[in-house]
């Protein structure tokens, strides 16, 4: 048997000839006639011819081994249109680099348009979903990816980020959940908590206490997807827990719980601080004013609801100003209006009056974006006030309002960027808005570029260089023939290449979109 | 004239993934001026960092590129860039007569063609040979000297191995092949020079090596054997022991010779980068013949291969085979008529099957390394676990034929497959296949970088 040959052929080359020699079992037919005509009186030609000999034999017969294991059944058939060329090239550009920033406009607007894209680009698709840049937005990667994506997903462990919590099975969904990494649960409590927000949280307490400090502060920003009433006993224990993360991101979550007890504890705390009254005081209406107290001590139960005894950020109105501003971030700005008979600004503008009043703007900051109170919003920004996180705040707004507001700021300063600290802020209240934004208010916006790019310290403002590029991701792509023209040109233009990739990834989403609306 | 050239395809002309990104960044027609096609090419201008447009062309025949730009890479980007508009969005380019400076090329391409063929016609006409035939029967007596002597010190080395066992071969520095291996260079025996120095990275190789070297060890002595008796082989079977021993053929002599006419269907392309040399391995196939043929093309790092041989187009054409046992290296000798795309590939119709080629030829000639395998009807799967995960193709009866651990894109040839049964195109080396090609009912996919990017 040949097999037996080439082991014998093997072990005797291991030892060499010089030790004993060859020595080849017998070999019948045509193979055992050949090796007969070797010359057995040359123990190393025999070893070596023999070898090459046999070894062709083996392999010229070698036959693929049959597999018992079976093969998934075939992905179903497509229901979208494949995408077409040129707009999978555009897909193949961003996937290996070429503006990855587009890539959510790109799936947004291919599964508005009903296609899927081509399957021999699923693999870096997935791959792309599967970094940890998309947490929480993974959503998007699913309409175009068609069966077949879903199909392929399934077999392999680091696509399961595709297969939505409801194809899997219970025991899948319990196994990942005993079993899986700190990433896959996350992902797989995401998305119980999405279809099901009462059993995540079970879920989640059913393991609570052997998980790690740091898992366990991870799952529970997690509950910030379907919060509601009901979480509230648990998350309330969570002040209790040992790790800081962990009660830190519990206040976190409480205080996004408008009829909680937390709330309720700080409005009793802020009860105490704040008083309001109307006075006349020889004005033609009678105008509020505030009357604000500091916290004098932290005590323990306001320790347990977050507040802590150094916290970041307090240069400026110290710790305990940083206290009332948190405190103020609990509680909905409505409690406000309704106990002191006022509108947001009415109130913005009595804040504003005080000596307090970075603390208590900043607590309203962040109270307009936790309760989602767009007349807060508005108020806090028309004022103009520094230091506000204004993206978050513009988010809450409609787009006409907030476009309104900016171009309002861009306007009292003579629509130029970059000349005054106040120029400055127009042009970081711009670049803070991140949404689409409209054609009228993208025509604007580059005319104060042009302008700004005309001015001989155009070159001095490196900040609105580096900005460039975000601009072009939010600006309009429609126009963007329009948008080439009335730079300076050559060795006048201030920003050179910041520019030049302005209107490429412009003109890029352009055509990319275009190709998708077919 | 084939109007399907695919973004793939153009991708894969790009001698490295820098030029690749780089020709797409200039597939948009916003940075070109008068782009334009004729039934035969195609061209535009692309505003540079010069004062003037550089001027880009294809001649679609071939396809050829030329372009006014100063870079050294081949095709260059703007190359790259204008054909990607010709395969994503070929209604930029406006139909018309070339203007002068594309019309001229085409012209002076044409001429150069018919000059060669004249050239090489009027050559073995005359047979330039006579002249130096007498210092050439010098020259190839003294290389036969020198080459018989080299093997028989060879011999000698390799009998001394065999004494001592395989055993302590592991323990061996990197110059116990070496040596010998400079020295059957210096004998002008550079093919076997190779096999040496391949066999001295087996050791190093994990589980089997002993098997793998001894495999190559016994042909090697085969190969000697042969080498001892080559006047009295048959004359196919020299051709075979002087080419694996390092004697080449010109290429003008084989050109003159009788061609093999048949529309040759391109199925893969791979490239190796050896010592200073990088190889360009095209194969093809006839398809009233059903042969299959190799096509090699040189470049030193740096210099452009040849564009010429598209994989997934196919042309009527001549092909000229190096003579052998089993013939298969070949040079195209001419083409009658421009690519067109290759249409649905017969592949063998299950693994047993495909792998007869291969068993037929290693019988004819016993030192073939790599043979083309097509075979149809096959599903792609993964087997083993998560660390050892293995790809490997599973025919209708069920038996796998595992792919080569070179291969990294199994998850593509899945995606294309959707668990339906596909053809594959690849090299066989008696152990793995190395996938350069599949194709389903609609698709026909090539695998550009089978073994990661060429460009390192």
């Amino acid at each position: 048997m040949p097999g037996e040959l080439w082991e014998a052929l093997r072990s005797q080359a291991l030892l060499g000839t010089a030790r004993k020699a060859p020595d080849l079992p017998p070999a019948g037919g045509p193979l055992g006639d050949l090796l007969a005509r070797l010359d057995a009186g040359d123990p190393e030609g025999l070893l070596l011819n023999a070898a090459g000999v046999v070894s062709i034999y083996r392999q010229a017969g070698w036959e693929p081994p049959r597999e018992a294991a079976s093969l998934p059944a075939p992905a179903p058939e497509e229901e979208r249109t494949c995408c077409s060329e040129c707009a999978a090239q555009h897909l193949g550009a961003i996937l290996s680099g070429r503006f990855p920033e587009v890539l959510p406009e790109w799936l947004a607007a291919a599964a508005a348009a009903g296609i899927r894209v081509p399957e021999p680009l699923l693999p870096a698709l997935l791959d792309e979903g599967a970094r940890g840049r998309w947490t929480g937005d993974r959503h998007r990667f699913l309409p175009v990816l068609g069966h077949r994506g879903a199909w392929l997903a399934r077999q392999n462990p680091e696509w399961s980020w595709a297969t939505p919590a409801g194809t899997a099975t219970p025991d899948e969904e319990e196994q990942v959940w005993l079993t899986g990494g700190r990433e896959a649960r996350s992902l797989l409590l995401e998305q119980v908590r999405a279809a099901d927000p009462e059993r995540g949280r079970r879920m989640l307490e059913a393991t609570w206490r052997e998980d790690p400090a740091a898992d366990r502060a991870a799952f529970l920003a997690r509950l910030r997807t379907g919060l509601q009433p009901q979480d509230e006993p648990f998350l309330e224990s969570c002040l209790d827990d040992r790790s800081s993360e962990v009660r830190k991101a519990a206040a976190e979550l409480l205080a996004r719980l408008a009829g909680a007890a937390y709330c309720s504890r700080m409005l009793a705390r802020l009860e105490a601080l704040l008083t309001a009254e109307r006075s006349q005081e020889g004005r033609k209406a009678p105008r509020l004013s505030l009357g604000v107290a500091l916290p004098q001590e932290l005590d323990a139960a306001m320790k347990r609801d977050g507040l802590s005894p150094n916290p970041p950020g307090n240069s400026t109105v110290g710790r305990r100003g940083v206290w009332l501003s948190e405190m103020l971030g609990a509680v909905p700005p409505s409690v406000w209006y309704d106990r002191w008979q006022t509108t947001a600004g009415e109130m913005v503008a009595a804040a504003v009056r005080t000596e307090w009043r970075k603390a208590l703007l900043d607590g309203w900051n962040v109270a307009a974006y936790r309760y989602r109170d767009t007349a807060l919003a508005e108020a806090l920004l028309r004022q103009g006030f520094d230091e506000t996180p204004w993206g978050e705040l513009l988010e809450l707004l409609s787009p006409e309002t907030a476009e309104g507001i900016i171009l309002e700021q861009l306007r009292k300063e003579h629509g130029l960027f970059g000349e005054s600290t106040d120029a400055n802020r127009v042009f970081h209240l711009v670049r803070e808005y991140r949404r689409p934004w409209s054609i009228p208010f993208t025509r604007e916006i580059l005319a104060a570029l042009r302008r700004t790019a005309h001015l001989k310290t155009a070159r001095n403002h490196w900040h609105i260089r580096s900005e460039l590029k975000s601009f072009a991701l939010c600006a309009s792509p429609a126009i963007a023939e329009e948008a080439r023209h009335g730079w300076p040109e050559g060795d006048q233009n201030p920003w050179g290449n910041a520019l030049e990739s302005f209107l490429d990834l412009l003109h890029f989403r352009h055509e990319l979109l275009q190709e998708l609306s077919r | 004239m084939p109007d399907s050239w695919t973004t793939e395809q153009v991708i894969a002309l790009a001698p490295d993934t820098s030029s690749a990104k780089a020709g797409q960044g200039l597939a948009t027609p916003r940075k070109w001026l008068n782009l334009g096609r004729s039934e035969m090419a195609v061209w535009g201008e692309c505003q540079g960092s010069g004062k003037d447009p550089y001027q880009t062309q294809i001649d679609l025949s071939e396809p050829a590129f030329r372009c006014s730009c100063p870079s050294r890479k081949f095709p260059c980007k703007h190359g790259l860039g204008l054909f990607l508009i010709l395969a994503g969005q070929p209604t930029a380019l406006v139909e018309g007569e070339p203007p002068g400076w594309v019309s001229d090329w085409l012209a002076s391409r044409t001429q150069r063609a018919e000059k060669k063929a004249q050239a090489a016609a009027e050559k073995a006409e005359r047979g330039d040979a006579v002249a130096d035939a007498a210092a050439q029967a010098k020259r190839a007596a003294s290389r036969r000297e020198r080459v018989t002597a080299g093997l028989q010190e060879l011999e000698l080395w390799l009998r001394d191995l065999t004494r001592g066992g395989l055993a302590h071969v592991q323990t061996q520095p990197y110059s116990f092949w070496e040596t010998p291996a400079s020295r059957l260079v210096d004998a002008q025996a550079p093919g076997v020079a190779r096999l040496v120095r391949e066999m001295g990275s087996l050791p190093a190789g994990g589980a089997g090596w002993e098997d793998r070297l001894l495999q190559r060890l016994g042909r090697l002595s085969l190969l000697l054997e042969a080498f001892k008796r080559l006047d009295d082989l048959p004359p196919e079977v020299q051709e075979d022991v002087r080419s694996v021993i390092g004697w080449t053929r010109s290429q003008e002599e084989l050109l003159a010779s009788e061609g093999v006419r048949d529309r040759w269907a391109v199925l893969g392309q791979r490239v190796e980068d050896e010592e200073r040399v990088r190889v360009q391995r095209t194969w093809l196939e006839g398809a009233a013949t059903g042969r299959f043929a190799l096509v090699l093309s040189f470049a030193a790092f740096g210099q452009a291969l040849d564009t010429s041989l598209v994989p997934g187009t196919r042309f009527e054409g001549e092909l000229v085979f190096y003579p052998g046992a089993c013939p298969l290296r070949a040079v195209v000798k001419n083409r009658l008529g421009p690519p067109s795309p290759v249409g649905p590939v017969d592949g063998a119709a299950s693994l047993r099957e495909a792998l007869g080629g291969p068993a037929t030829a290693l019988a004819a000639n016993p030192w073939l390394v790599q043979y083309p395998l097509a075979v149809g009807g096959v599903r792609p799967a993964l087997s083993g676990s998560e660390r050892g995960a293995n790809w490997h193709l599973r025919d209708y009866e069920d038996r796998a034929l595992p792919l080569s651990p070179r291969f990294n894109q199994g998850w593509q040839l899945l995606a294309l497959s959707g668990g339906e049964p596909l053809g594959v195109f690849g090299e066989w080396d008696g152990r793995h296949l190395l996938p350069l090609a599949a194709w389903t009912q609609h698709h026909y996919f090539n695998f550009r970088f089978p073994g990661g990017d060429r460009a390192g």
